[in-house]
């Protein structure tokens, strides 16, 4: 059910890229990381996004075509005007691993759904 | 027997004159008993300038040290409360205090209707422009204005003055007189022979003045010491017995004795007793007054206190500074009872003139305090910012370390959970991979952050650059670029700290590998070499990643000042550059945006430590 789905990752460091491809790629998913937004590569929106990177994720609501990506949004606040409603997760930081991969799970069983 | 006036202690308060008598001349009032004459504090200039962004420092004040800015046009609401641009936790400051404005291309501060009132320059105000310089007094706090001219306006003095050359026809001028730069010596030696007796005193104060300005502004001396010898000069200049300083207090208000100086030989049996009610006069008036416990219009009695104890002439002057009173300047001498008798009517010791004197001494003093006080809060605010971006920048780096451990500790966790091997491996993999990191962070920390004499020793640079590419392989590989190790062959053994060079090469290397990580061939190459005509041993470590834009190459070896999202600790250059300049060299960086950069380490070659001779043989000079 998850084959081909596509997870990107937007962080500066490589530790939640690891830990999301250590867990989901057995699970026949794919898992990519870019630094940030800047150096998105040409190819579409991926099934999931997850942004460790408050401004980066503010880009990406205006970015047309990934604006309906479900993603999980890490960060040290709260960001003003976001909501469940456009598929958007929020962790703070520091947060548990554990918890990042629920919160991926629950969105791709929601997307699969 | 009257009680004289001398003996009030400092703390006690007299109540301020309510009715003040001239006397005969004009120039003197009276107040219990006491003759006084003022002479006036010259005000100091305000000069108005063009107005860009007005910065502001705290220079006293539990905020000291802090600064804001505001933009040339915009506003700043300066008070207690949290809606402040210019917050200032002082508990004598109202939530809405004041509110600083441009209106007319000028800066103005507004009071807004304050509990203790806003001040400029020791003035109170409603509201009133400001000008650069000007100090704003907030509670306890005090704030300086700095507003920078506008660069265009000011004129280089390189358009208005011509350096005429020597065969010039212009230039016809011909030495006419000399003067030495030791003029201010002689000025002492000709006092002593000047004509009349005015003209050596006048000259022996113009001495004095010269003096105390050229102790002023020298950069060694402590405040303390500064204000003592001031008051030493100024005992010895005007014949006083004693002197004092009362400065106040920051914190306090109060006034409170900091210097004291009495003439060689003076023995006093008790305490300087300062009249409290003259001080309050000094202070409230900014007028300098002359006191004298005769009474102008009387012949004395045999039989009066006065011929016992003598009469006591005093002088006190306001140490006006540039914005507010600091203090006074006291000075008294006693005029002893034989020549009372013998003179019969009492010339004043001190003269008018001397007063003069006095007060100018006493505004170099304040000047001098005020300086100080400026000096310790801009030296507080720069630490303030260096503390604070450091601690900033090192607390970024360690959370994210520490977000990577928990990362593999967590696969290590669910590995062993599910008995999945791989998953552990994986997770320890990258616990692995940052305490690496952590290690490194806290090695370029203490490189940086100790004076050290690098630890030379012969050893092959080949090697040391070596171990550099084998530890570096894994991560060129990550990344996807090629690193190539291509050291001169027999390269000679040198002399050089293995240790610190092995760490300046990492950090460059491991710039240099990071940038190449968006190229899909990135290349790093890493040389070592001689050159025979500067005598010097290199490093050169080239890439052909992003290149590093003009803005960005004046700060790339700044501790810290690291681009957004960087990857490095924002240490490694700075260590690189701290070490290469430990071994008499440097680094310099060629680059190209979009082709790819140089960096060259290079130092000069150092001489082997001679050998220690055996006993016996011929030593060698040279």
């Amino acid at each position: 059910m998850t084959d081909g789905l596509r997870v990107l990752v937007v962080d500066s460091e490589s530790a939640t890229e690891e830990v999301l491809k250590a867990v989901l790629e057995p699970r026949g998913l794919r898992v990519d990381r870019v630094r940030d937004l800047a150096s998105q590569p040409d190819c579409g929106p991926p099934s999931l996004l997850v942004i460790d990177d408050e401004k980066s994720s503010a880009d990406i609501r205006s970015s047309s075509g990934w604006a309906g990506v479900p993603r999980v949004v890490i960060g040290s606040a709260q960001i003003d005007g976001g909501s469940e409603s456009d598929g958007g997760q929020y962790l703070q930081k520091p947060f548990q691993y554990r918890e990042l991969i629920r919160l991926v799970d629950q969105l791709l069983s929601d997307r699969a759904a | 027997m009257g009680r004289s006036p001398w003996d009030v202690d400092l703390n006690s308060r007299v109540a301020p004159f309510s009715s003040l008598d001239t006397g005969a001349t004009g120039r003197y009032w009276y107040y219990n008993s006491i003759a006084i004459s003022r002479v006036a504090v010259p005000e100091p200039i305000r000069e108005k300038c063009h107005v860009s962004t007005a910065s502001i420092l705290i220079i006293q004040g539990v905020d000291q040290g802090a600064r804001f800015q505001v933009e040339a046009g915009g506003s700043a609401g300066i008070g207690r409360g949290a809606k402040n641009e210019i917050r200032i936790l002082d508990t004598e400051v109202s939530r809405r205090h004041a509110t600083l404005e441009y209106g007319d291309g000028h800066l103005a501060i507004t009071d807004l209707d304050s509990s203790n009132g806003t001040f400029v320059n020791g003035q109170p105000i409603r509201t009133c422009q400001l000008v650069d310089g000007d100090q704003i007094q907030i509670g306890r706090s005090v704030l300086m204005l700095n507003i920078a001219a506008d660069v265009n306006e000011s004129e280089w003095a390189g358009d208005l003055v011509d350096l005429v050359g020597r065969q010039g026809a212009d230039d016809r001028s011909s030495i006419v007189s000399e003067v030495s730069q030791e003029v201010d010596r002689e000025l002492l030696d000709h006092s002593a022979d000047a004509g009349t007796q005015e003209l050596a005193q006048t000259l022996a104060n113009l001495q004095v003045l010269y003096r105390i300005s050229d102790e002023a502004v020298s950069p060694s001396i402590s405040l303390e010491q500064l204000l003592q010898r001031i008051l030493d000069l100024t005992i010895e200049v005007v014949g006083a017995d004693r002197g004092c300083m009362l400065l106040d207090d920051p914190e306090t208000g109060e006034l409170v004795p900091h210097v004291f100086a009495r003439r060689r030989g003076f023995e006093a049996d008790a305490k300087m007793p300062v009249s409290r009610s003259i001080v309050d006069y000094v202070l409230q008036e900014g007028q300098g007054v002359r006191t004298s416990d005769a009474r102008r219009d009387r012949r004395f009695e045999p039989g009066q206190s006065i011929l016992q104890a003598g009469i006591r002439e005093a002088m006190c002057v306001p140490m006006q500074g540039r914005y507010e009173l600091r203090g006074v300047v006291y000075v008294d001498t006693t005029i002893p009872p034989e020549r009372v008798v013998l003179d019969g009517v009492v010339p004043d010791k001190f003269s008018e003139e001397q007063l003069r004197l006095l007060v100018a001494i006493a505004r170099q003093a304040a000047l001098a305090i005020e300086n100080n006080r400026y000096q310790q809060a801009l030296l507080k605010a720069e630490r303030l910012a260096t503390m604070g971006q450091t601690i900033a920048m090192l607390s970024h780096h360690i959370k994210n370390i520490l977000q990577g451990v928990r990362g593999g500790s967590y696969l290590i966790d669910l590995g062993l959970k599910d008995h999945d091997e791989e998953l552990v491996h994986k997770g320890w993999g990258i616990v692995e991979k940052n305490q690496n990191r952590i290690y490194h962070l806290v090695m370029d920390m203490l490189t940086f952050s100790k004076d050290r004499q690098p630890a030379l020793e012969s050893a092959q640079l080949n090697e040391t650059v070596g171990e550099v590419c084998e530890l570096m392989q894994s991560r060129a590989d990550d990344a996807k670029a090629d690193l190539q190790f291509q050291p001169m062959p027999d390269l000679p053994a040198t002399v050089f700290d293995p240790e610190g060079l092995y760490r300046a090469v990492l950090n460059v290397v491991t710039n240099a590998i990071d940038a190449t990580e968006a190229i899909d061939s990135g290349t790093v190459r890493v040389e070592t070499g001689y050159d025979g005509n500067t005598d010097s041993v290199y490093v050169c470590v080239t890439d052909n990643g992003a290149g590093i834009p003009e803005d960005q190459l004046k700060t790339i070896f700044n501790a810290f000042e690291s681009t957004k999202g960087a990857r490095g600790t924002g240490l490694g250059l700075a260590v690189s550059q701290k070490i290469l300049r430990e071994h008499g060299g440097d680094i310099t960086v060629e680059t190209e945006v979009g082709r790819g950069s140089q960096f060259l380490l290079t130092w000069p070659s150092i001489e082997e430590e001679p050998q220690p001779k055996p006993a016996g043989t011929e030593t060698m000079t040279g």
